[in-house]
Order: C-alpha cells, then structure tokens, then sequence
C-alpha cells in the first residue's frame, strides 16, 4: 500500500495547482517519508483482509436479493402468461366457432339419424314448424331438448368446449347449453349425464373429466363477448344450413373423418392444436355414424334448416 | 476489488445468480463496514440498510467497478446520514464532531505493527470528519480522488487538501513525537 500512496503523492504534485499547494509541498517533501513510514502500518490494518466477522451477516442482503429475483421472475412469468392468455383466447375465439359449427352440424345430423318413433318432441314431425321458428329468433328461446335427440350433439359440443377452457364462458351461458345443464342436472354432472353418448368414442373419458371441473369457474368473467359469438356461429349456421349437411352427405361419407382434422388444425393459431386436433378427431367417430343412415338423404335437407335454428337460438 | 471479471460478475447478479451477488457482497462488505464505523456502533445496521437499497437499485446501476463502488458508498452514506437523523441530534454530532474520540484509547502505547483494523479506523476517527472520510474512502474502499469528490460532494481539489491534511494528521496520531524535519531529512539520505 506505500505505493498507492505513492501514487497519490505524486499525482498531487502533478496537479497542484491549487494556490496553497507550494507550501504545503515543501513540508510534505519535508515529512512525508517519515509520515509515510509511520502511516504504513495504519494503512495496512486499514486495508487488511476481511475478517470472519465482517464477512458475516450476508444473509438480510442475500434474502433481499433472492426476494428481489423472485419478484423479478413473477413478473416475467406474469408478462408470459398475459401473452399465451391472450393468444389462447383468440384461439379459444376459433375453436369456439370451430366446435360451433362441428356441434351444430352433428346436431343436425345425429338428430336426423335418430330414429324417428323414437323423438319426441322435435323429429320428423318438426320440419313443418321448421320455417315460423327460424324466422322468430327473437322469440323466447327454449333451445333444443338436451333428453332428446339433440342430446348426442350437446354432449358433443359441450366435451369440446370443456377441452377449450378458454370457450368456458360461452358454452355456460348458451340456451343449448343451459338445456344440458339443466337435463343433467347440474353443470358438474353433465359428464356422467353424456357419458352413455360419448362411451363409444376413445377419448369419452376424457371428455368427462375435464368437464366435470371447469364450467363453474369461469362463466362470470366474460359475458359481454358472448353474444358476439353466439351472433357469428347463427349467422354461419343460418347462412349456409343448405351447405354444410348436403355437401357432407351427398359427398363421399367415408372422406369426412380425413378432411375435417386437417382443416380445423389449420384454423387453430399457436397453442391449441394439441388440445383441439385431439378433440376434433373425437367428434369424427359420430359422424362416422351417419354411413348408416345414408339412405335418409331427403330428411336432412329439411330438418336441417330446422336445428339450426333450434340450436342457435341466442 | 474483482478486477477484470466485474462486469460479468455484475451482469450474473443482475440476472439473479447468486454467487455473483455474493461475491459482490463479500467484496465490498468489509470496506463498507471500515467506512462506516466511522458513525459508531450502528455500522453493521447501516451497512446492512445499505444493501438492501444496493439490491433495490442492482438493475438502474451502470458503470465500472469504480464507478459501482462510489455508487455503493454513496448509497452508504446516505444510509449513515438518515441513521444519524434518526438517532437524533446527538448522534449526528457523533457523526460529524470528534466526540467518539472518548472511546478510543490512546494507541501510542501500542505496538504499531500490531495495530488491528479496528484501532486503525478508531485512530482515524479521530480526524476532523471530511478528513476521516476522505482517508477512509481513499485506503479503505480505493477509490480515486474524483470518485471520493462525487461520494462526498466536494471537489476533487478539497478532497485532496483534506486527504492531505488528514495523512498528516494521522501520521501525527501514530506518533506523536513525530519525526523532526533533521531526522526525516537525515532518514532520507
């Protein structure tokens, strides 16, 4: 350490040119050996190692700054998780109107298919009514009757809409919803109440764990978006009700299973496709139903205008 | 001081490594504690404050080691100076007046050689206040005159009058028979 003082001493001289510095150079050139010598040992203890007892006590310093880290990784983990939120929920907007149309159409067809001693309320019987209700959408909803033949298609939907929790909100607060709901008895027991429908399908149980959980949670959070997207999926189910089941049906059957996975995927953005490409490919096994009701071709044309407007009703 | 690896010793404590703030700690602890004896017996407390805004501040800082250093320490003093605001008028005299001398013993008794940190630091407390601190933050905590002028407020050059006349002074304190100008001269040749 006499060198740092070193140092010092002749950075002074070099620099000062402050007005009292001569004299005070002069009795410093006079002392500072001897000042220096007797300043060395305090220089050295002031300048000593650590000791044991100053390096003790690092632990409030080091809780802070896990504290801080801590706080730090929230708040990138909050950022992330705002971001994966909202694209899930713009995903969940696609796959919603996705497991609309998919619902729907399966209403329709799995209504259809049913056969017709066994509906009671809306069957073969219906078409005739058919035109009145769809004109009357602002009439009082009653929405299709989850304990008939609609059944097959709610179950359906709702399994794919509990497999999005993002679409939640929506599936909770629909008439078509609130049917099943009610037909089942409770929001949590609509998986065992679809259990009989979807039983068939792989993924059955999978479907019913995952419904059994979720709706309760999250209805109240977004109600105002609701009709937004009630009002899309009427207008795609109203707008082209001749589309959709002629096309499905007159086309080749046995295409439907391998077309509809690798369109849906594709409407699908970034994090859903392993949640929804699972789900999609469960719904196709009822629809591979319908080979063996071709033969009812005329029927759909007519009752397919009718669900649509039985199901969508907002 | 780290030396060359500060600044990636830095740039890991920023990013949450533990160790890096550690040594970062242990590097700066002991110098901050020697600086801040100088108020008495709060210097563990205040050191201790200090660190914790060391820690809050860790990712507005930028700058070198010296520059960290002087930012430490003048977070230091800031911490010493609202310590002694808190304990009122009569320890701030004890932080700005030389009233702590009464619980220093005379050293000049002792065996210069053997003089521990702490007698070193209690001899320097015995200097006016700028003085002790400019030593202190001279020697113990190494830093230059410009960084030493931004910590305390003054200007590089009363820095330097102050570092000057307290080496003096200190020089004085350890011996007090001081050396005649005829034996320094002679010492020299």
């Amino acid at each position: 350490m006499g060198t740092y003082w070193q140092d010092e001493r002749n950075r002074g001289r070099s620099d000062g040119a402050l007005g009292s510095a001569s004299s005070s150079r002069r009795s410093e050139r006079d002392r500072d050996p001897a000042g220096a010598a007797a300043l060395a040992p305090v220089i050295r203890a002031l300048s000593a190692e650590p000791t044991d007892r100053e390096l003790d006590g690092m632990g409030p310093a080091l809780a802070a700054f896990r504290a801080r880290v801590r706080q730090q990784a929230t708040g990138s983990r909050r950022h992330r998780v705002f971001a994966t939120l909202l694209g899930a929920k713009v995903g969940a907007t696609l796959a919603g109107v996705a497991a609309g149309l998919v619902g729907v159409s399966t209403v329709v067809l799995v209504s259809t298919h049913v056969p017709g001693g066994a509906q009671p309320p809306g069957g073969p019987a219906a078409p005739a009514q058919a035109r009145p209700a769809a004109v009357s959408t602002t009439a009082t909803p009653h929405g299709p009757d989850a304990n008939g033949p609609a059944k097959h298609g709610l179950c359906t939907a709702w399994r794919a809409r509990s497999q999005n929790p993002g679409a939640q909100g929506h599936a909770d607060q629909s008439v078509a919803f609130t049917n099943l709901v009610k037909a089942a008895g409770g929001a949590n027991k609509v998986a065992a109440f679809c259990a009989d429908v979807l039983a068939p399908g792989a993924a059955g149980n999978q479907g019913g764990g995952k419904g059994s959980g979720k709706p309760t949670g999250k209805g109240s959070g977004k109600p105002t978006k609701q009709p937004g997207h009630q009002a899309k999926d009427d207008d795609k189910a109203t707008g082209k009700p001749g589309d959709v089941p002629n096309g499905q049906r007159t086309d080749t059957p046995t295409d439907e299973p391998t077309d509809e996975p690798t369109s849906t995927p594709t409407t699908e953005p970034t994090d859903e496709p392993t949640t929804t490409s699972t789900a999609e490919p469960t719904d196709e096994p009822t629809t591979t139903a319908i080979p063996t009701a071709p033969t009812g071709t005329p029927v759909p044309q007519t009752s397919g205008t009718v669900e649509p407007s039985q199901t969508v009703v907002p | 001081m780290i030396g060359a690896e500060f600044e990636t010793v830095l740039a890991g404590a920023r990013n949450g490594d533990e160790d890096a703030f550690a040594r970062l700690w242990r590097d700066l602890n002991p110098p901050l504690l020697r600086y801040l004896s100088l108020g008495g017996d709060t210097a563990d407390e205040v050191a201790a404050e200090t660190w914790l805004t060391v820690v809050r501040g860790l990712n507005t800082f930028t700058g070198d080691e010296l520059g960290w250093r002087a930012w430490v320490f003048t977070t230091a003093r800031r911490r010493a100076v609202d310590a002694a605001r808190r304990r009122g008028r009569e320890a701030r005299l004890r932080w700005h007046a030389s009233s702590w001398v009464a619980t220093v013993h005379d050293c000049a008794d002792d065996v210069i050689d053997t003089l521990s940190t702490q007698e070193a630091v209690a001899l320097v407390r015995r200097l006016p206040p700028l003085q002790a601190e400019v030593v202190l933050l001279r020697v113990v905590a190494g830093l230059p005159v410009s960084e030493v002028a931004d910590v305390l407020g003054r200007t590089p050059g009363a820095v330097r009058v102050a570092a000057h006349r307290g080496l003096h002074a200190l020089a004085d304190l350890v011996d007090p028979a001081g050396v005649t100008p005829a034996e320094a001269a002679a010492l020299r040749e």
